[in-house]
């Protein structure tokens, strides 16, 4: 019998089809043109609406309202039929629902909130078009449903507890169903099960299936929602035909999968809002629309396979969408009608699609070099065909619908995924440089009787071993300013860098130019050496780059400057120098040592305001005309815009150039950047060395680093190079830490005063922890009176052993 | 150089979109389409469920922790419209403020840097950003840039507070205080744009035009003060393109293709010195670049969700 009934149906289908197809001009620009979302504005708020059998016309239904509109072929809506006319108003015409008879395109059936079900006979002369009233129902009829094979057997449900069962063509009632639960809130026949129909109730709890030929009681009923479950609808695909979907008040669409025995839920859906209506899409296994109702407004499709978040959606409506229904030959198509009166029909590719905003892949770079991704398991498929079909999807196979986890509530019978979907890998850059520069730098110069430059040197190389070049750097600056200051054996007293002293000497006598271009280079490759620094720490090599031209660039035009100078002549001599500019900048990174940097140019064409104002200064010097264009040419050079800094500060005694406090602002600013280890091993290097070179760090700060970095050798547990540093530091507070002792007055577990100097422990020695006295790491015996021990090691002992130690 | 330290089953139901480090890199936060956050404790290669944030009516697309200035904060954002600040009061996270005044999904959420004060940026798919400041006593005053981006906003990201150039120029003593209050946000416009504000209202200082899909993420370089800004911006195009910035040539922004991508970019993310960029791809894919001294980008590592990662 099921299976007659089957067949039967596929022809039709077929049948409609083939209708459609003639209804429908060949082409694929009007079949495009077919599709797009298209609305009509009905005059009063739709309570429910109807689709026809081949979906080409549609009813809506309101308090006052009975319209049919036909979806023509050019993508409008055309009012066809206005059956609410007359003055027969009446309580009767408030309709709750409406529906078309599957096989009668004439046959039309209205429920009523006053209990009653009007027949409409479409066909029927006149303006009355009213076939039967049905008023059986003693309360609000919630729902009603036609069968889809027998045109004249209608369903309906009721908030009076019952279902009902009509013969159209009897206009009589032939049966009742007695929920024993509630108000009945939708009924629905099976479209493939001929004598099923389920049916949802108020209490929520219970979903029933019944047999209509059965009317004592029903085939199985189970707990579907917390509250009201507003709606069902059963798949009308029939690969699906077990498959019945479910909404309620607890803002949660259920599939369940009906069985003979018994129901299962396969499948949830939590939306945001209470649903009012679910309609599963036609050849769409896994795609459902719902509305919400109330707040909000919009038409949600969902795919299971992706349950949080809608598949698309639409926002035409701006009140509550009352009804939806899907184009049966062409689930690219949903109508839905809405209490701020339109009649809105969907097409899927206007759809808002959230799915294509979401990120699938977190990423995230912390600190400690981690780098944090989240992700999908590549073991999960990604989805070969996009849910829409090829076309819409911007992002074929890229957006993994994979399948989730199954909700632990109902995963019990379900094998559970053996996948973990989500993982979230955390990569970090293996970070030992630290221990190994620990272990390799060398600090204590004089004991290893080296030259301070190879001193620095080794160090240079140890560092650069690591990569870590601009520390190296910092190691051959050192060597390079400190290798005639810093000696074996105390020599120089003089705290001032030699060399830009001479350098404006020279520039006074011309003469020695040649000479001094030698030195100027030097300057310049210090300088090249620091910007390096400056630059590979805050790590925009571009700009090293970059400058590094740029400095070539600059040496090849500084002879430009010269000729400028000797032309001109008047510019106070070494103001216009080329190599006074460069120790104006030293000293100004030595007295301004954040001004310092931007004479620098770290980016040759520097926005600093002063640079747009010196060439105006310029020009009203006595000799600005030809020194100006002399500038400017060489600007154009692409040379840095050195020149621009001797305006301000001519003061020749700026060219004292204090080395001390360049190092002091490289340590401090190698400190600030998160490294302690190459500042306090460069002050520990310098004060190895017999000279009173002595860097102007405030104490504090000092003591701070040296603290900092004590912590961690200490951590890492490098105990000799930590006893290294103390012992070299010159800081009293640091050296300090290894010259203090302890004399043990208390238990050291239970921090109580020993009872008297020759007891060894504490009164809890009858306890076996309390009983460990503090032994001397070397004779083993209780140190009974002055316990002396390393502060890094914390091994220790008795004054005497440690002494013979 | 690059290793897969750690694999955390996050035991989420459904897709995550984000995941965090927290300031000191103790605690780890990860959202997921099935509307809760998770806190995890990542300690010595090993992690523990720290709690479970529940509220969110929807996915919860991004999350992002507050600065620790400002106590344990993590605001989230969500499909279900709302901007949520949590907050943790003894092991125990609960909501301090709730924001929905977005007619969409909200996508992004970033705080601004801590020299700033409190103050979010969110950024939705109604195209509106908005940035929220707190004024104490748990007060949020709400601005709100509508139509910033047509068809949506996907990702906001704040400027460093430094001031470009600061390092090499100290600012004058009677800018002392003034810290640079700008921010990127990157939309389905195709679009980047740079946001400042003038006077209290929020204005487009730029609109970076080269890309030619949706921008799915954007982030400002972090700085120390030097005078280029950096951002990078990735998109459904496949490509990311890092934005420079100079002072010197006139705050006009160019752009240089870092690479072209086989599958669509998600993310793109700074490491804490701005030297090394981060790029999530498709396949599962996550790729360390590193900036050359002639400007060119390399890649410095190529990571693939559990495998070693290749060093060049």
């Amino acid at each position: 019998m099921d299976f007659r009934v089957v067949d039967f149906v596929r022809n039709e289908t077929k049948i409609f089809t083939d209708s459609d197809l003639n209804m429908e001009p060949p082409g694929n620009s009007n079949m495009a043109l077919a599709k797009y979302t298209t609305s009509v504005n009905v005059g009063s708020a739709i309570n429910a609406l109807s689709l026809c059998q081949n979906s080409n016309k549609i009813v809506v239904a309101g308090r006052a309202l009975l319209k049919i509109y036909e979806a023509e072929p050019q993508n409008q809506l055309k009012e066809i039929a206005n059956l609410h006319m007359g003055r027969k108003q009446g309580l009767n015409m408030s309709s709750s629902d409406v529906v078309w008879s599957s096989k009668d395109e004439n046959l039309i059936a209205t429920a009523a909130t006053n209990g009653a079900i009007v027949v409409w006979d479409l066909n029927a002369v006149g303006r009355n078009k009213q076939l039967a009233v049905l008023s059986d129902h003693r309360r609000t009829v919630t729902k009603i449903s036609i069968h889809p094979k027998e045109s004249t057997r209608l369903l309906s449900g009721s908030q009076d507890c019952t279902m009902r069962m009509f013969d159209l063509r009897k206009k009589e009632s032939t049966g009742m169903f007695q929920s024993k639960a509630d108000g009945v809130r939708s009924v629905e026949f099976s479209p493939f099960h001929y004598f099923m129909f389920a049916a949802s109730f108020d209490n929520g709890s219970v979903q029933q299936i019944w047999d209509y030929r059965q009317s004592k009681t029903y085939l199985s009923q189970f707990l579907a929602h917390k509250g009201s479950v507003y709606t069902l609808n059963w798949h009308p695909d029939e690969d699906e035909r077990n498959k019945i979907a479910t909404g309620g008040r607890d803002n949660i669409v259920k599939v369940w999968e009906t069985g003979t025995s018994h129901n299962k839920q396969i499948s949830n859906i939590p939306t945001s809002t209470s649903v009012s209506a679910v309609r599963w899409r036609p050849s769409h296994k896994d795609q459902l629309a719902t509305v919400s109702m109330m707040l909000d407004f919009s038409v949600n499709v969902w795919d299971l396979r992706r349950r949080f978040v809608p598949y698309a959606y639409f926002e035409e409506h701006n009140d509550v969408t009352t009804g939806i229904a899907w184009k049966q030959n062409d689930p690219e198509v949903l109508f839905s009608c809405s209490k701020d009166g339109t009649l809105v029909m969907h097409a899927m590719q206007d759809a808002i699609q959230p799915w294509k905003k979401i990120k699938t892949r977190g990423l995230d770079v912390g600190s400690r070099g981690l780098v944090l991704f989240a992700g999908e398991d590549s073991n999960i498929p990604a989805r070969a065909q996009s849910p829409t079909g090829s076309g819409q999807n911007k992002l074929p196979g890229l957006f993994g619908w994979g399948v989730g986890k199954q909700d632990p509530e109902w995963a019990g019978s379900a094998p559970a995924s053996p996948t973990t979907m989500d993982e979230i890998i955390s990569e970090t850059f293996v970070d030992d440089g630290f221990v190994y520069a620990a272990k390799h730098y060398l600090l204590n110069g004089p004991e290893n009787d080296m030259s301070f430059r190879k001193l620095c040197e080794h160090n240079s190389n140890v560092a650069a071993k690591l990569g870590e070049f601009s520390v190296s750097r910092v190691w051959l600056i050192l060597a390079e300013f400190y290798n005639s200051v810093v000696l074996l054996k105390q020599k120089m007293t003089s705290n001032f860098f030699p060399v830009p002293k001479t350098c404006s000497d020279a520039t006074l006598d011309g003469t020695k130019r040649t000479e001094n271009e030698t030195k100027r280079n030097s300057v310049i490759r210090l300088q090249n050496t620091v910007v390096i620094l400056l630059e590979s720490l805050s790590v925009t090599f571009i700009q090293v780059e970059d400058y590094l031209t740029d400095i070539a660039r600059g040496r090849h035009s500084e002879p430009d400057f010269y000729i400028s100078d000797d032309e001109n002549g008047l510019w106070g001599g070494a103001t216009s120098d080329a190599d006074f500019m460069y120790t104006q900048e030293w000293s100004l990174m030595g007295r301004v040592p954040t001004e310092a940097f931007e004479k620098s140019h770290i980016d040759a064409p520097s926005g600093m305001t002063n640079d747009s104002e010196a060439p105006k200064q310029k020009i009203i010097t006595p000799h600005g005309g030809r020194w100006y264009e002399t500038q400017t040419s060489t600007q154009d050079s692409s040379s840095p815009p050195t020149p621009t800094s001797m305006d301000q500060n001519s003061d020749p005694l700026a060219t004292a150039f204090h080395v001390n406090v360049t190092i002091f602002t490289l340590t401090r600013y190698l400190a600030e950047s998160g490294d302690v280890q190459t500042p306090v091993s460069i002050l520990v290097a310098i004060s190895s060395y017999p000279t009173n070179v002595t860097l102007e760090i405030p104490e504090a700060e000092a003591e701070h680093w040296f603290n900092s970095y004590l912590d961690l050798l200490f951590k890492h547990e490098l105990f000799v190079q930590h006893a290294e540093v103390i012992k070299l530091s010159r800081l009293p507070s640091i050296r300090m830490l290894s010259s203090s002792s302890t004399i043990h007055t208390s238990c050291k577990v239970c921090q109580r005063r020993m009872p008297n100097s020759c007891s060894w422990s504490c009164d809890h020695r009858s306890k076996p922890d309390h009983k460990s006295p503090v032994l001397c790491f070397l004779c083993k015996k209780v140190v009974k009176t002055l316990y002396l021990y390393c502060q890094t090691c914390s091994f220790g002992g008795h004054l005497q052993c440690m002494q013979s130690w | 150089m690059v290793s897969v330290i750690n694999t955390v089953d996050t035991l989420h139901e459904d897709m995550i979109h984000d995941a965090q480090m927290d300031y000191y890199g103790l605690q780890l936060a990860t959202c997921s389409s099935d509307r809760t956050i998770r806190i995890f404790e990542v300690k010595n290669g090993t992690q523990r469920l720290l709690s479970t944030l529940q509220g969110h009516d929807g996915p919860v697309w991004q999350i992002a922790w507050s600065h620790p200035k400002y106590d344990k904060m993590l605001a989230s954002c969500s499909y279900d419209r709302k901007v949520i600040i949590w907050k943790e009061q003894d092991g125990q996270w609960n909501k301090l403020h709730e924001y929905n005044d977005h007619d969409s999904s909200v996508n992004s959420v970033c705080w601004a840097p801590h020299e700033l004060g409190l103050m979010l940026a969110c950024g939705s798919s109604d195209g509106s950003v908005s940035v929220l400041k707190h004024h104490g006593d748990n007060q949020w005053e709400a601005t709100k840039i509508n139509n910033a981006h047509t068809g949506g906003c996907n990702a906001v990201s704040w400027a460093p507070a430094v001031v470009p150039g600061s390092l090499i120029e100290p600012p004058s003593q009677n800018q002392q205080n003034n810290f640079v209050k700008k921010f990127v946000s990157a939309g389905c416009d195709n679009l980047v744009k740079v946001w400042c504000e003038k006077d209290g209202r929020w204005e487009e200082e730029q609109k970076l035009q080269a890309h030619t899909d949706w921008v799915r993420d954007c982030a400002w370089a972090p700085s120390i003060g030097l005078p280029q800004s950096k951002i990078a911006s990735c998109s459904q195009d496949r490509r990311v393109i890092i934005w420079t910035c100079d002072e010197a040539t006139g705050g006009q922004w160019s752009s240089k293709t870092l690479n072209e991508f086989d599958d669509v970019v998600w993310h793109v993310s700074w490491s804490l010195t701005g030297d090394i960029l981060a790029v999530s791809g498709g396949n599962n894919k996550v790729s360390l670049w590193k900036e050359k001294l002639d400007g060119d980008w390399s890649i410095v590592s190529d990571i693939k969700k559990g495998q070693q990662g290749s060093t060049e």
